[in-house]
């Protein structure tokens, strides 16, 4: 039997007297998309920003590949950061806008790994190369862009130091259906080829349902079920799932034009 | 046939610093009383340039070439900002995306809502404010007698967002703009103001041009669909027709690029080929 890849046991996070996580336990396991949904304010950002030990737990244990790392040093800590990297919702904020594609993508390498200068170049082209851009947007600044194109330089600049783990937070939420199309059929490819794990954390529970195989349904901090992909339609599927499937615009759509065949 | 709500004739719009940049295209577009259309494309579209250049309210390095726009008989090209202001409200209203950054932020919701309303009918301040809180009412926000008198920030995004919707309908307009008014919403908030809108719209006969990026949402709430793409009409169809026999590729790729509940995980959203036919967007 394999073992999951991050495992995390009774986590909770206050934030003054505000209780965002509440007691949430799960594990991913390697290969895996696991989906993380809910409304804004249902605690699934925290959760992601804990995994990567960018918010400290008030309570609760996070293990990744084994090892306890939410209360490690920082400097030991370093070590784990390379394996796990993450992928932000806004593709334009999430870059900085004074450096250029080839300085953003590079950036983890600088920090990561000990490379010359040329052979980080190449390994930027690489990544570029990966993720569909090319090897002319080295020089390019952000505002240069598109939305697509932003989010395709913040996932090269994810796996630059060639991570086990991508937290993907509502990483295609803020594009078109065009564009999130091709990110979401991108981040399929690279799976597959890098044998990468995801933690894919939407409000869209049909894109949820498409990229993962399990899914945590997340509100008020708490997660009120996991289940595999097509659970999500069963009659014992909690009634909060039963209302997130019906409010997603794909069911909207032909449960709206049903209604108004009716009423005519 | 009635007579339409909305009248565009070959409108061109681009750029003032620079003529030769053009970004709508001879748009022509058509709206009778109590018809519903979404305006459907990615960013970059023109979309919303066109729905703001029908309130007259185009950014100022922005401008109307030729042309003629006219809302309920009244021409909007060329017009000055005092004849707008007569139309805007009263004829037609919007509804923004970002409902935060849209209402002001020192003044009670209901203060917003009365000077909407006095900015077009005699009333005395009594009788405005006792219409603000219907309206509030009307639009489901709870409680209205007690937070007609709340700010903005107090709101949630989706309370907020029906705030901006009663203030838009205050002067019962006959035409409804909404751009993207649900974007910045979770699909459950979503679902609620659709229902909202679904509603009020149906109750006071409005017709209502519903700007989006997504297809779905649009087809849940329109009419008929106009998919608009690189500053041109591409597509215009009734929804139904639309969705079961799309004629243009682009709106086909758009179509096939949603994810459904029947969407199969084991395959790619876009065929390759589609996606190659998809000129702009994200195409590197």
């Amino acid at each position: 039997m394999t073992e999951p890849i991050v495992k995390v046991e009774g986590l909770v996070k206050d934030f003054g007297n505000v209780r965002a996580v509440d007691d949430v336990s799960f594990s991913i396991m390697p290969g895996e998309t696991f989906g993380l949904v809910g409304e804004s304010g249902s605690g699934k950002s925290t959760i992601a920003a804990m995994l990567l030990c960018l918010e400290k737990p008030t309570a609760g244990i996070i293990n990744f590949d084994g090892t306890r790392i939410d209360t490690l040093s920082p400097r030991k800590l370093l070590r784990y950061r390379r394996r796990m990297q993450l992928v932000m919702q806004d593709p334009i904020s999430s870059l900085n806008r004074c450096k250029t594609v080839e300085q953003i993508v590079g950036l983890p390498l600088l920090v990561h790994e000990n490379l010359t200068v040329e052979s980080r170049r190449n390994r930027v082209l690489e990544l570029l190369d990966m993720v569909g851009l090319p090897g002319s947007f080295l020089g390019r600044y952000p505002h240069e862009l598109s939305g697509g194109q932003c989010q395709r330089v913040s996932i090269a600049r994810s796996l630059a130091v060639s991570p086990s783990f991508l937290v993907l937070d509502e990483a295609v939420s803020a594009v078109d259906v065009l564009t999130q199309a091709q990110i979401l059929n991108l981040l399929n490819v690279l799976q597959e080829e890098l044998g990468l794990t995801y933690l894919f954390v939407s409000h869209d529970l049909a894109v949820v349902r498409y990229m993962c195989s399990r899914i945590a349904v997340m509100r008020g901090g708490k997660i009120l079920e996991i289940s595999e992909r097509e659970q999500i339609f069963s009659s014992d599927a909690h009634p909060y799932t039963r209302e997130l499937v019906a409010a997603s615009p794909a069911s909207l759509a032909s449960a709206v034009q049903d209604h108004r065949k009716e009423k005519a | 046939m009635d007579k339409p709500v909305l009248e565009v004739r070959d409108l061109r719009i681009g750029l003032r610093a620079d003529s030769t940049v053009e970004l709508v295209h001879g748009v022509n577009l058509d709206i009778v009383p109590g018809e519903r259309v979404g305006l459907v494309g990615e960013s970059g579209s023109g979309k919303s340039l066109l729905s703001l250049s029908i309130m007259g309210l185009q950014p100022t390095a922005i401008e109307v070439r030729s042309g003629s726009i006219r809302v309920a008989d009244h021409e909007v090209v060329g017009k000055n900002e005092k004849y707008l202001d007569k139309l805007r409200g009263l004829t037609m209203a919007m509804i923004y995306q970002d409902p935060m950054s849209s209402l002001n932020p020192v003044r009670s919701v209901g203060n917003q809502i009365v000077e909407a309303i006095r900015a077009h009918d005699v009333v005395s301040r009594v009788a405005a404010r006792r219409a603000a809180v219907d309206l509030l009412g009307s639009v489901g926000v709870r409680d209205p007698h007690r937070t007609v008198d709340n700010y903005p920030h107090e709101f949630s995004g989706g309370m907020r967002q029906r705030v901006m919707i009663a203030m838009a309908i205050s002067c019962e307009p006959q035409l409804l703009l909404a751009d993207e008014p649900t974007t910045a919403l979770d699909v459950t908030t979503q679902a609620k103001i659709i229902e909202l809108l679904d509603d009020l719209v149906d109750q006071r006969g409005m017709s209502v041009i519903f700007v989006t990026h997504d297809i779905a949402l649009a087809a849940s709430f329109c009419s008929r669909i106009d998919v608009m793409r690189e500053g041109e009409i591409v597509e215009t169809q009734p929804t139904a027709k639309l969705l079961a026999a799309p004629r243009h590729p682009y709106t086909r790729a758009l179509l096939a690029a949603i994810c459904t509940f029947d969407t199969d995980p084991n395959f790619p959203l876009l065929s390759p080929v589609m996606a190659a036919g998809v000129k702009g967007g994200d195409n590197a």
